[in-house]
Order: structure tokens, then sequence, then C-alpha cells
């Protein structure tokens, strides 16, 4: 990774090719944790396009008090979540049109989302993992999600989620009961 | 009670497997050229306030909206002037009805002798 100091000072001062570096270094990082969320490819682009900008835009906020790729995490799980609230409130919006006769064919709801990491055999059941993901209550869905999508350790978790270990812990654990609760009602409506 | 048990293995069974299917995930990327998109954006986030305008008001929907609006003005305009017209003619039309058929006599012992 980059060296933080004078990478951000690159950065304050506008330089393009820090900028550049910057985006090369983590969009891998702010596209798979923005897709665990969303789940929809087309709008993780989109959100971590919209990241990098506020990056580039807010990167003189940044006070070094934390690692600069927990800055980033954070930003992108907010901009993640503020970009499914919106989604969320159209979709019940014209749910309402639609009760007047007014249907928007776009927004129908997601397929089951297939995440590109996954190998060909685990396919199937990633996809029911993520369906039930979508499911859990917001903090053990992000708990999760970087924990198990990005590997972060639960201190990293922790100071990501400005929360502290214990309660990482305590995330995971409801998160993982939480979503046997949601798979077995998946897998049970579905008759495997 | 046994048959529950068999039924219940199977399903333990997926949803572990469920759970532990991201345990060797690799990391997604996204499409090329990511830094092009992003310059395409802030370049476009960059316009200046009047540029925005600018587009704002060259969509379809704002030429129609103007220029139905242009043809109302027109319209009501048009019409408003057909009434004046009307009304003033029709003013003119009756003051000269009024005195053709008038029954008085204007003399000069009239004009002399008008007040009280």
């Amino acid at each position: 990774m980059l060296n933080q100091p004078e990478f951000i000072v690159q950065l304050k001062q506008g330089e393009e090719v820090a900028f550049t570096k910057l985006v090369n270094d983590y969009e891998g990082m702010v596209y798979n944790t923005v897709l665990g969320i969303l789940q929809v490819p087309a709008d993780a682009d989109d959100i971590t396009q919209e990241v990098f900008i506020q990056v580039y835009r807010s990167i003189s906020s940044f006070k070094g008090e934390s690692q600069f790729s927990t800055w980033l995490y954070r930003i992108a799980i907010n901009k993640a979540l503020d970009y499914e609230k919106t989604t969320k409130r159209k979709k019940r919006f014209a749910f309402i049109q639609s009760l007047f006769g007014k249907s928007d064919s776009s927004m129908t709801t997601v397929p089951d989302f297939n995440h590109p990491g996954v190998i060909l055999e685990k396919k199937q059941s990633s996809a029911a993992l993520f369906a039930a993901l979508k499911k859990i209550p917001e903090k053990q869905r992000i708990a999760f999600t970087l924990h198990k999508l990005e590997g972060q350790s639960y201190r990293a978790v922790a100071d990501i989620m400005e929360t502290t270990v214990i309660a990482v812990e305590s995330l995971m654990a409801r998160a993982k009961e939480s979503l046997r609760k949601e798979l077995k009602n998946f897998y049970q409506h579905e008759k495997y | 009670m046994k048959n529950i048990d068999m039924n219940q293995t199977p399903l333990k069974n997926k949803i572990e497997e469920a759970l532990q299917s991201l345990d060797a995930v690799q990391r997604a990327t996204p499409r090329p050229f990511l830094m092009t998109r992003i310059h395409a954006r802030m370049n476009k986030e960059s316009l200046s306030v009047w540029e925005r305008v600018g587009e704002l008001f060259i969509q379809p929907r704002w030429i129609l909206t103007g220029l139905c609006l242009v043809l109302a003005m027109n319209a009501a305009v048009v019409l408003f002037n057909n009434r004046s017209n009307d009304a003033v003619v029709s003013t003119i039309e009756q003051t000269n009805s009024e005195e053709d058929y008038s029954t008085a006599v204007a003399t000069l012992y009239d004009l002399e002798n008008n007040e009280p």
C-alpha cells in the first residue's frame, strides 16, 4: 500500500498522480465492500465512483486519526447504505404508484445475486446467503460483510464501525444466528 | 422423531454450507477503466451553474413545455385583442344608434339654459 503521510499530502495538494494511484490501489476494496452491501454490480460501480470523488473532494477533512483504509471503508459503507435507503424509498413509492395503476417496470425486484469471487461449486449456496444477508439488521450485515467478504479482522471491523471488538464479536454471533433463521426459511420454502 | 431428524440434518448441512460459502471468496473487481469513468463524472459534476441550467433546459420535456407556453401566450394575446376590439366597436355602434334614434332636438335654447 501507499506511504500514507506523503500520499495524503499529495492528495491534499490535488495531485493527479496520487489520485490515480489511490483509485488503482483501493478500487477492489471499495467495489467489493459496496457490492457486498448492494448486491447489484452496476449500482456498486456507480457508488464506487462516488466514493472516490468524495475522497478527492474531502481529503482535507482526513486528520489521520485512523488508518486511511478505515476512513475509506466508512465512506464506502455510508454511501452504499444511503443509496440503499434511497432505492428502498423509490421502491415504496413505485409500489404506491402501482396501487393507483401506474407501475414502473424498472423497479422490479433484483434477481439472485452471484458474487463473482465465489467458486463455482459454492455459487448456489452463496446466492442463498446473500439473499439472507439482505434481511438481517444493518449493523450485523456490515460486520458480517467486512469480516467474511473483505477478510477484515474483528479489530479492524471494530475500528471501521467505531465500536469495540467485543461488540463486533456479539454482532457476528447475532448475524450468524439471524442468517441461520433466514436460511432455514429460505430452504424450507425452496423445498430443497 | 427419527423422520424429523432425518429431514433436519440435510437442512442444517445446507445452512452451514451456505454460511461457509464465503470462506474462500475472492475480491470482486470493478469493470475496467474505472478511472476514466470517475474523470468523466467529475467533469460532468464540475459544470458551472449556468451550464447546468442550460443542460436542464435542453431536455425535450422543457423545450416542449416552453413551446406550449409561448403558443398559449400568443393565443391569449390574440383572444384578448379580439375581445377589446369588439368592445370598442360595440360602444361606438351603441352611441351611434342612440343618437340616430334620439327624439330630443338640440336647440340653442337648451344650450343656453342648461343651468338650473
